[in-house]
C-alpha cells in the first residue's frame, strides 16, 4: 500500500472533492452540503438502478372518511372543480382538494367542504404539485432559509409565478413562503460534491486510496463485531484518523451521504460511476450531457441524473466514439429506469430580459426534453416528485396525496404548453402568490382572454401618489 | 443571374440528350397533415401536396387537387405540419466567431461579412434542426458601423457562392448600447454624429456616381470601394439593420436612418422599454421591427413584467419579427424566442409569422422565401405539431428543395 | 407690578400658571449674581402643542422659568434680541457617528463606549451647532452588540459634556440569531458563575460553622478568643465580564437595563428578529423590542412590515426620505406610513455629514407634505428623540423647569430653505450666523 501522510491526503481530496457553486463554502474543510438529521434515515442504496416503487395503481384520491367531521379551528383551503394532476397517481376530473392546517386532507371528486374553508373555484384550471426546483439562486434565503430569507423578495415571488414552491439553496431545501417565516426549511440536503476526473489523475488516485482505506477500516470493524461476540476485551480498530476528508468518505461509504457529481464527458461519467460501483456509495450525477452514450453504466450503478435537455456540447468529431449533447438524452435515460430531475442551465431567475433559459421557465425546459421523446408524464415527475426524491423530501412534497403538504399550484392550462401561466400557488395550505393580485404578469392573459387591452402606462409616476 | 445559369443548366442537361420526361423525377412531393402557408391570405390546408420542382415550389393544394407527376418522390407524412423555413434577421455565426469584429474605426463603411462565410459550419446543422433555412450574418455592435451583411441558406453548401442568396444583405449599424466599448468610450452624442457623417459621405458618393451615370457630370468620380456597396442601400435594393435598444436610441435610428436618409431599416433587437414609440414607428411603413432576443422588460415605474413583442403588438406595429442574435441564443432556439414572446403575451399564429414572412419581407426577400407560395424557393420543415411549442420537434429540413436534415437519421436538436 | 407683569393672552392661560409657581424663583434669580436672560422671537413653537407669535422665554438660574409672550422683563435682564426668528427647542440627533475616530469591534462589547472614540478637540461641535443640534447621541461602530449609546452636549466648551452615558444598545450586523443566542449565553453564564460561586459559598460558610461549634463543642472551656473574633466574611462576587453586564442586567430585569436599538437593514429581518429573540427563553415572552433603526429605509420593501411595527407601537429611528416600493419607482414615505400606523417617529440625516444634518429640517418638512402634522414632524428632531435617549426631563420642549436649548430660525423650520441663525445651549448663544 502507498503510504502517504494524512495531511497531503486531506489536501488532495479537498481538492478532489471540491464544487464551486456551493455558496457555503469554508474553504479549508472538505465540502459538505449539508448534514443530514435524524428525520430521515440514512437513505438504501437502489441496487441495479431500479426506478423507486410505483405508486399503488388506485392511490388514495377515494379516501372517503364518510363525511369526517370538521375541527371547528382547523385552517381549511378547498380547490374545487378542477384537473388534479397528483403525479403519483391518477389524474381526477372536476376534483376538489381539502387542505387543513397546511397538510392535504382529502383529495377526490365530491368531498364535503366545510362551510369556513377558503375555497377556490378551480373550474377549468389545472393543479399539479409545486414545482421543485434542483437547484436554484435567490429564490428563498442562503444557508438555513430558516435564519436568512427575505420573505419580501422579489426573487421568492418570481419562483411562485414560475410554480416553484420548494428549492434546493445549495444547502437546505426550502420553500417560497412570502410574508412569513413559517414552515420555511423542508431538510438540509445530504450531499457531497465530488470531484473525479481524468483532468485531474492525483486527486483521482488519492481519492481512490482514501476510499479504499476507509472501507478498510470498516471491514475490520466488522470483523471487530464477529469477534467480539467471542471475546468481549476484543481491541476496537484505530479510527482517531478518521478525520476530515476521511470521515466524509466514511460518510459515503455508510450510506450516510449522496454524491453528488457534477459531470459532463462520458469519460468522466463512466469513472465517476464506475468509483460509485466499486465502493457502493449512492451518487447524483449533475449535468451527464454525455450520459445517453452510456445509460446502461448509469442505470448499473443505480445513480440519479439532473439535466438540462437542450444542454449544448459539441460533439468531437476527429474522435473514433459518439461524444456530445442529445436532445434525446431524457428519453434514453428514462427508458433505462434512471431517475431524472431536470433543471434549466440558470440557476437562478433573470429578469433582464433573456427569457427563457433561467428557472422561471422550468416547465419549458421539460417541455424540451418532450422535444427529445421523453414522455409527458416522466417530464412533469423530472420536475415534482424526482427532484423531490433526489433531495430527500419526497415525504411531504412533489407530488398530490392525501397527509403531504398543501403545496401546489393552479394553473390555467397544461403545465408544458408555453401560454400557460401559474394562476395561484400555495404552499402549507395558504395562498402564497395570485396573479390577478400580483401585478406583475396580470396584463397577460388575464381570465384567459389572448389579446387584452394593453395595460395603463403609469409613467412617469407623479411624486406622492398613495401606495 | 441564378435564372440564366439555371437555362444553362437546363440546357447542358438536354445536351446530354436526357428524355425531356424525366424532369418529373426531379419532383418532390410532400403528403403532409397540415400546411401553415403564412402566405398572404394566411391559408392552412389540412391533407396537403407541396409539389417542389426545380427547387421552387410548384404546387400546394389539398391532397385531391393536385396531381402528383408520375415518377416523382413523395415524401408522405400525414402526422406532420410542414411550415415555411425560419429566416434570421441577426445572425453572427455564418463565419467563425473571430470573424464577428474588426475594430479598425468607429464606422467601417467597406466592410463585408460576404468574406468571412463559412457555409458549412457546424452551427448550421443546428440551425436546419431548428428549422433555420435562412440566416443574415452580420458583423457585431461593437463599432456603429460594422460592415455589411450576408445572406445566406442553412444547407451547407461547399462553396460561398451557392450558400449566398443576397449581398450586400443589409448595412450593419449599431446606435448604442455596444459601441460605447470602442477604444475612446465614445457616448450617444459623438456616434449619433459619427454615424450621421459617415452617411452623408455615402450618400454624396452615391449622388455624385448617380449623376455622371445619367450624364450629368462630365468628369467621372473617382470609384471607392468604401461607399460602392452604399449605392444600393441608397436605391432601397437593401437595408439597414439598425441594432437599438432603449426607446431614445430607437428614436434617432427612425428620425435618422430611416427619415432623414431615407433607408429601409430593420430595427434589431428593439427591446427594453423600445416599445414605447410604436407610433413613431408606424409613421414609416417601411420600417420592420425585428425584436430579441431579449424578450421581457421589467417595468419597473408599475412593478410588471412586458412581454416586448406583445407590447409591440399592442402598440399597432404589425411588421412584427422576432431574432436570436446567434450565438447570443443559438440559432436552433430561434423558435424559442417566438415561444417566449408568445408566454409573455403574444399570439402563436403572429409569432410563428414573425420568424418566416416578416423577416423575409423584412430582408426584401419575399419574393424567394418566408411562405409556402407557388414559385418562391421551397425551403420548408416539416414538424410534428405546432413549431412554437418547444414539445414539436422538426423532423426534416428541406431547403432549395433538397432534403438537408432528416432527424430520423440523426437528430440534432 | 414689582417684579413681572403679565398680559396673559386668552389662549396661554396655562403659562400664567406656570409663572406664578415660577415667579419666586425669578425674584431669588435677581438676587444672585447671574441676571435673568429673556429670549425674544417673533415666534415661540414650545413644542407643548402651542406657538406664540411674538414670544418670550425667560431663562432663570440655568433653567426655563417662563414661556410666554408680551412679558414685561426687568431692566437688568439680559435680552437676546431674536425678532424676526423662529425659536424652537434645541434639536437632538438621536444616532451620530460623526467626527469620532474610527475604531470599531465585532462581536459582543456592551461595555464598549464611543467616548473612547472621541477626542473632544477634534470634534466638529460646530457643524453640530450649524445644524441646530444641541444634544447628539454617540453611537459606537461594529457589528453585534458593539457598546453603549452616549448622549452628549454639543457646546464646545462644555466641560461637563455627557448627558447621559448610556442610551440604548444598538444591535447590528448579519447573523443575527448568532449574536443574539451567543450573547446571551455568555450573559447568562457570568449568572450561572456568580450564583455557583455564592452557593459555594454558602456551603463553605456552613461547614466552616460547624466546623467552628464542632470546635467549640471540642474546646468547650478553653477559650481562643483571638480566632473568634474574625469578623464575619462577606460574599464577594466574581468579577462578571464587563462586556455582558449591560445583557446580564436585560436578563435580570433590571431597573437600569438599557433598551436595544435594532438595526435592521431590509424588512425580512423585522421578522427576524423576533425569531432570533425567541431563541433567549428569558426573553421570549416579554414585551418585543421597540426601537427600531432603519439604515435600508430607502428599500420600499418596508412598506410590508409597517403594520407589524405599528402594532409594537415602535419608535424607529430614520432619515425621512421617500421609498420606492420593491423594484419599482412607485414613491411613498415609509416614515409618515409608519406614523400613522401608531410608530413613534425620530428623524436623522440622510448621511452622517454635516450637510446632510443641514439638510435634516428640509427633509423633516417633506414628512408633513405626506400627512405628518407639524408637531409630530418636530417632535421627531425634538422630544421623540429626546423620549428614545431618557432625557425628556432635560429637553426637548420649550417648558418652564427645562433646559434652556434652543435653536433659532430664520423663518419656520418647516419652510424650506430655513435656516439656522443661533443655537443656544444653557441659555448661551454658542453658534450665531451672524459671527460668520
Amino acid at each position: 500500500m502507498i503510504q502517504i501522510t494524512k495531511r497531503s491526503l486531506a489536501m488532495a481530496l479537498m481538492v478532489t472533492i471540491f464544487v464551486t457553486d456551493i455558496p457555503f463554502s469554508s474553504g479549508l474543510s472538505i465540502q459538505i452540503a449539508g448534514v443530514s438529521e435524524a428525520q430521515d434515515p440514512p437513505r438504501r442504496r437502489r441496487r441495479g438502478g431500479r426506478r423507486p416503487a410505483p405508486p399503488p395503481a388506485t392511490p388514495e384520491p377515494e379516501k372517503k372518511e364518510a363525511e369526517p367531521a370538521h375541527a371547528e379551528d382547523a385552517e381549511y383551503l378547498a380547490i374545487v372543480g378542477a384537473t388534479i394532476h397528483t403525479v403519483t397517481g391518477p389524474v381526477i376530473r372536476d376534483g376538489t382538494i381539502l387542505c387543513k392546517d397546511g397538510k392535504i386532507s382529502s383529495i377526490g371528486a365530491d368531498i364535503s367542504v366545510p362551510a369556513s374553508a377558503e375555497k377556490i373555484e378551480a373550474s377549468g384550471f389545472h393543479v399539479y404539485p409545486g414545482l421543485v426546483a434542483f437547484r436554484s439562486a435567490g429564490l428563498i434565503g442562503s444557508g438555513d432559509p430558516q435564519k436568512t430569507q427575505d420573505p419580501f423578495s422579489l426573487g421568492t415571488v418570481m419562483g411562485l409565478a414560475a410554480g416553484i414552491t420548494s428549492t434546493w439553496n445549495g444547502s437546505t431545501v426550502g420553500k417560497l413562503v412570502r410574508g412569513s417565516l413559517e414552515d420555511l426549511t423542508l431538510r438540509k440536503a445530504s450531499f457531497v460534491n465530488l470531484t473525479y476526473t481524468s483532468r485531474n489523475p492525483g486527486g483521482k488516485r488519492e481519492l481512490r486510496q482514501a476510499l479504499e482505506k476507509v472501507q478498510e477500516h470498516l471491514r475490520a470493524l466488522e470483523r471487530h463485531a464477529e469477534e467480539k461476540k467471542e471475546n468481549p476485551d476484543a481491541k476496537a480498530p484505530d479510527d482517531k484518523w478518521i478525520r476530515g476528508a476521511f470521515s466524509t468518505a466514511k460518510l459515503l461509504l455508510t450510506g450516510e451521504r449522496v454524491a453528488l457529481s457534477r459531470v459532463s464527458t462520458i469519460t468522466d461519467l463512466k469513472q465517476v460511476c464506475e468509483l460509485a460501483r466499486r465502493f457502493g456509495f449512492d451518487l447524483v450525477i449533475e449535468g451527464g450531457e454525455e450520459a445517453w452514450i452510456d445509460p446502461g453504466l448509469v442505470a448499473r450503478t443505480g445513480a440519479s441524473v439532473v439535466l438540462t435537455p437542450r444542454a449544448r456540447r459539441n460533439a468531437v468529431e476527429d474522435r473514433n466514439m459518439k461524444s456530445g449533447s442529445s436532445i434525446e438524452n431524457a428519453k434514453i435515460l428514462h427508458e433505462h429506469g434512471i431517475p431524472l430531475a431536470i433543471r434549466p442551465s440558470a440557476s437562478g431567475i433573470a429578469l433582464w430580459g433573456l427569457a427563457g433559459r433561467d428557472l422561471g421557465h422550468l416547465p419549458m425546459e421539460a417541455a424540451f426534453a418532450v422535444r427529445g421523446g421523453l414522455s409527458e408524464k416522466a417530464a412533469i415527475e423530472a420536475i415534482t416528485i424526482e427532484p423531490a426524491r433526489i433531495l430527500g423530501v419526497a415525504d411531504r412534497v412533489g407530488s398530490i396525496e392525501v397527509g403531504k403538504d398543501a403545496d401546489f399550484i393552479i394553473t390555467d392550462g397544461d403545465l408544458l404548453s408555453y401560454l400557460t401561466h401559474v394562476r395561484w400557488a400555495v404552499i402549507n395550505g395558504k395562498i402564497q402568490y395570485d396573479k390577478m393580485k400580483e401585478g406583475l404578469l396580470d396584463h397577460i392573459r388575464p381570465d384567459g382572454v389572448e389579446k387584452p387591452e394593453p395595460p395603463d402606462d403609469h409613467w412617469p409616476r407623479r411624486l406622492g401618489d398613495p401606495l | 443571374m441564378r435564372t440564366l445559369s439555371l437555362v444553362f443548366l437546363a440546357g447542358f442537361v438536354t445536351f446530354l440528350g436526357w428524355p425531356s420526361t424525366t424532369c418529373a423525377a426531379d419532383s418532390l412531393v410532400f403528403k403532409v397533415g397540415k400546411v401553415v402557408t403564412m402566405d398572404q391570405q394566411d391559408r392552412v390546408v389540412n391533407n396537403a401536396v407541396v409539389l417542389v420542382e426545380d427547387g421552387k415550389i410548384a404546387a400546394i393544394g389539398r391532397a385531391r387537387d393536385i396531381e402528383i407527376p408520375a415518377g416523382a418522390t413523395v415524401v408522405e407524412r400525414p402526422e406532420l405540419w410542414l411550415v415555411p423555413g425560419f429566416v434570421e434577421c441577426h445572425n453572427h455565426t455564418g463565419g467563425s466567431g473571430s470573424d464577428l469584429h474588426d475594430y479598425i474605426y468607429l464606422t467601417n463603411p467597406g466592410l463585408r461579412t460576404l468574406e468571412s462565410i463559412v457555409p458549412d459550419n457546424p452551427e448550421m446543422v443546428r440551425a436546419r434542426a431548428g428549422g433555420v433555412t435562412t440566416i443574415l450574418t452580420i458583423p457585431g455592435s461593437g463599432n456603429n458601423m460594422s460592415g455589411f451583411g450576408t445572406i445566406l441558406k442553412t444547407a451547407g453548401s461547399s462553396s460561398v457562392e451557392e450558400a449566398v442568396l443576397k449581398a450586400p444583405g443589409s448595412l450593419k449599424i449599431a446606435q448604442a448600447g455596444n459601441p460605447e466599448r470602442y477604444f475612446y468610450g465614445v457616448g450617444r452624442s459623438f456616434m449619433n454624429f459619427n454615424t450621421r457623417q459617415t452617411l452623408r459621405k455615402a450618400r454624396d458618393y452615391h449622388l455624385a456616381r448617380t449623376a455622371w451615370e445619367q450624364g450629368e457630370l462630365e468628369e467621372e468620380p473617382p470609384k471607392d470601394l468604401h461607399w460602392e456597396e452604399f449605392r444600393a442601400l441608397f436605391r432601397r435594393e437593401t437595408v439597414a439593420s439598425v441594432h437599438t435598444q432603449i426607446y431614445q436610441v430607437l428614436m434617432t435610428t427612425v428620425k435618422m436612418v430611416a427619415g432623414e436618409f431615407g433607408i429601409r431599416t430593420v430595427l434589431d433587437h428593439s427591446t427594453f422599454d423600445a416599445w414605447k414609440v410604436a407610433p413613431l414607428v408606424l409613421e414609416d411603413e417601411t420600417i420592420y421591427t425585428i425584436n430579441g432576443p431579449r424578450q421581457i422588460h421589467y417595468d419597473r415605474t408599475q412593478r410588471r413584467i412586458m412581454g416586448n413583442a406583445a407590447r409591440w403588438w399592442q402598440g399597432g406595429v404589425r411588421k412584427l419579427g422576432i431574432n436570436t442574435d446567434a450565438p447570443v441564443v443559438p440559432q436552433e432556439e430561434l423558435f424559442y424566442q417566438a415561444t417566449m414572446a408568445c408566454y409573455y403575451g403574444w399570439t402563436p399564429y403572429e409569432a410563428l409569422r414573425g420568424v418566416t414572412r416578416i423577416p423575409a419581407e423584412a430582408l426584401m426577400l419575399d419574393h424567394r422565401l418566408g411562405s409556402i407560395t407557388v414559385g418562391l424557393d421551397a425551403d420548408f420543415c416539416l414538424w410534428t405539431g405546432d413549431p412554437i411549442d418547444p414539445r414539436s420537434s422538426c423532423e426534416m429540413t428541406v431547403i432549395d428543395g433538397e432534403i438537408t436534415y432528416e432527424a430520423s437519421k440523426k437528430r440534432v436538436f | 407690578m414689582n417684579s413681572i407683569c403679565l398680559k396673559v393672552l386668552p389662549a396661554t392661560v396655562w403659562i400664567l400658571l406656570a409663572s406664578l409657581v415660577a415667579a419666586p424663583a425669578v425674584c431669588q434669580a435677581q438676587r444672585s449674581s447671574e441676571p435673568v436672560i429673556v429670549i425674544r422671537a417673533s415666534r415661540v413653537i414650545t413644542g407643548t402643542g402651542e406657538t406664540l407669535a411674538p414670544g418670550e422665554v425667560v431663562i432663570d438660574d440655568g433653567k426655563i422659568s417662563l414661556v410666554g409672550n408680551q412679558l414685561e422683563v426687568p431692566e437688568n435682564a439680559q435680552v437676546i434680541d431674536a425678532r424676526g426668528q423662529t425659536l424652537m427647542a434645541g434639536m437632538i440627533l438621536a444616532s451620530t457617528k460623526h467626527g469620532l475616530q474610527r475604531l470599531s469591534r465585532n462581536g459582543t462589547n456592551c461595555d464598549f463606549t464611543p467616548m473612547s472614540q472621541l477626542i473632544d478637540e477634534e470634534m466638529p461641535w460646530q457643524d453640530f451647532l450649524e445644524a441646530g443640534f444641541v444634544a447628539v447621541a454617540l453611537v459606537p461602530s461594529g457589528s453585534g452588540f458593539p457598546g453603549r449609546t452616549v448622549v452628549v452636549s454639543t457646546d464646545p466648551d462644555n466641560s461637563d459634556r455627557i448627558l447621559k452615558d448610556g442610551a440604548y444598545l444598538p444591535v447590528n450586523g448579519g447573523s443575527l440569531y448568532s449574536t443574539f443566542s451567543r450573547s446571551f449565553d455568555a450573559a447568562r453564564g457570568e449568572i450561572e458563575k456568580v450564583k455557583k460561586a455564592r452557593e459555594k459559598w454558602d456551603k463553605e460558610q456552613e461547614e466552616a460553622k460547624k466546623k467552628a461549634e464542632e470546635e467549640a463543642k471540642k474546646d468547650d472551656g478553653e477559650k481562643k478568643d483571638d480566632e473568634k473574633k474574625e469578623p464575619p466574611k462577606e460574599f464577594k462576587p466574581p468579577a462578571m465580564n464587563p462586556s455582558l453586564v449591560p445583557l446580564v442586567k436585560i436578563l435580570e430585569e433590571k431597573e437600569d437595563a438599557l433598551p436595544i436599538m435594532y438595526s435592521a437593514r431590509t424588512p425580512g429581518l423585522v421578522l427576524h428578529l423576533d425569531e432570533a429573540i425567541s431563541q433567549v427563553k428569558e426573553l421570549k415572552d416579554r414585551d418585543p423590542i421597540t426601537l427600531f433603526q432603519l439604515p435600508g429605509a430607502s428599500n420600499g420593501a418596508f412598506h410590508e412590515v409597517v403594520d407589524l411595527l405599528g402594532e409594537r407601537e415602535a419608535t424607529v429611528v430614520m432619515p425621512p426620505r421617500l421609498s420606492a416600493l420593491p423594484d419599482t419607482y412607485v414613491r411613498f414615505s415609509l416614515p409618515a406610513a409608519l406614523s400613522r400606523a401608531g410608530c413613534k417617529l425620530v428623524s436623522i440625516p440622510i448621511n452622517d455629514d454635516a450637510a446632510s444634518m443641514r439638510a435634516l429640517p428640509r427633509m423633516v418638512a417633506e414628512l408633513v407634505r405626506f400627512g405628518v402634522s407639524e408637531e409630530d414632524a418636530i417632535a421627531s428632531v425634538t422630544l421623540q428623540a429626546a423620549k428614545l435617549l431618557g432625557i425628556e426631563d432635560r429637553m426637548g420642549t420649550v417648558e418652564a423647569g427645562k433646559e434652556p436649548h434652543f435653536v433659532l430660525f430664520d423663518s419656520d423650520p418647516l419652510v424650506p430653505g430655513a435656516r439656522v441663525m443661533k443655537t443656544i445651549i444653557g441659555g448661551k448663544v454658542v453658534w450665531d450666523r451672524e459671527d460668520r
